[in-house]
């Protein structure tokens, strides 16, 4: 089965080392320090924007925060929670200000040179049946996310698109851990009857 | 194995990685059915998963905000802010105190002072006590014949 890449909870040695760096003004630990995470950045922002909006520029936006904040970061969370969180409040913000209503587009190829998310669904055997199930069942999986309430989606996204554990969801978004279950146990069902409907 | 399937509800903890009861679990390691229920929507939820961007579009958006970040902040900064001020310091105690401190008073050049102007015009005698005091106490102390 197939598993979203796991991102860890606390604050590993490296990242506490990183951090003191780059607080000095040590530019190639900041970027190191950047490296690490991005990932759950650029995940966030693509999954709490809608599509066409502008990404790239949030994810950007959230590292110079980040890069200019470090001050603030206390440590008793783990850095990739921390700088979720200012992911998190950007998409928010530029949510609001846009007053932009998330959505997904229907289409899903292309996205990574051929060799998309879809592989993993359609394999094996590819037929056009399978691959047009899969398409149907990923499309409806995107648009119930996008229809979820805000928080739901936020907890939804950060869980399975991001990898973030429950601590760390909840830290980002500033609630216990009691409420982010919550939140999943009531989205998930949506999602799972989505991807049944789809079946043929 | 069991005959009943695992409820929907059962499919969602598990997804969530929660526990189920004993039989169950049981249950689901021996079902294929189950088992493709639980992978279906798990590999839906990763295929809808956003494509990563490059790595060329990743690095260069951390070198930007890298870029943003202040030159040094650290301890050679603070160390040269503090040079800074104790050389002030120093220079102002090595040229103002010398400046603040009060000069003696040439008693000789001020009466000299007197005698002209009384020479001119005696009733400048009724001068500002202030200025026969000063006049007066420097001559009390100074030795006779002086003035």
């Amino acid at each position: 089965m197939a598993a979203v890449e796991e991102i860890p909870a606390v604050m590993s040695d490296g990242d506490a080392l990183l951090v003191e760096r780059a607080r000095a003004g040590d530019r190639e630990a900041a970027d190191d320090l950047l490296a690490r995470h991005e990932l759950a950045v650029h995940r966030t922002c693509a999954h709490l924007l809608p599509r066409g909006e502008d990404v790239e520029g949030a994810v950007q936006e959230a590292f110079v925060r980040a890069l200019q904040g470090l001050g603030r970061f206390t440590g008793r969370g783990s850095f990739s929670g921390w700088l979720v969180s200012i992911a998190v409040n950007l998409c928010r913000d530029r949510l609001r200000r846009h007053r932009l209503v998330p959505f997904v587009a229907l289409e899903t190829e292309g996205e990574d040179g051929g060799n998309g998310p879809l592989d993993v669904l359609a394999a094996p055997g590819p037929s056009p049946e399978r691959v047009a199930m899969a398409r149907q069942a990923v499309a409806r999986v995107r648009a119930t996310v996008a229809a979820l309430p805000d928080r739901q989606r936020e907890v939804f996204a950060l869980r399975f698109f991001v990898g973030l554990d429950l601590a760390e969801i909840a830290a980002a978004l500033g609630v216990d851990i009691g409420t982010v279950k919550t939140h999943l146990h009531r989205a998930l069902p949506r999602v799972r009857e989505a991807v049944e409907e789809a079946r043929p | 194995m069991t005959t009943s399937h695992l409820t929907p509800q059962e499919i969602d903890l598990v997804i969530l990685g929660e526990e189920i009861g004993h039989e169950s679990r049981t249950h689901l390691e021996s079902c294929l059915t189950c088992c493709r229920r639980r992978d279906e929507v798990m590999q839906a939820i990763v295929a809808a998963r956003a494509a990563d961007p490059a790595p060329a579009l990743r690095e260069r958006l951390r070198r930007v905000a890298v870029q943003s970040m202040p030159e040094h902040r650290g301890h050679a900064r603070w160390w040269l802010a503090a040079a800074a001020a104790l050389a002030i310091i120093v220079l102002s105690a090595v040229f103002l105190v010398p400046a603040l401190r009060p000069q003696p008073v040439d008693t000789d050049a001020v009466l000299l002072g007197v005698d002209e102007v009384l020479a001119r015009d005696p009733l400048a005698a009724m001068a500002d006590e202030s200025v026969v005091e000063v006049v007066v106490g420097g001559t009390a102390a100074e030795p006779a014949g002086t003035s």
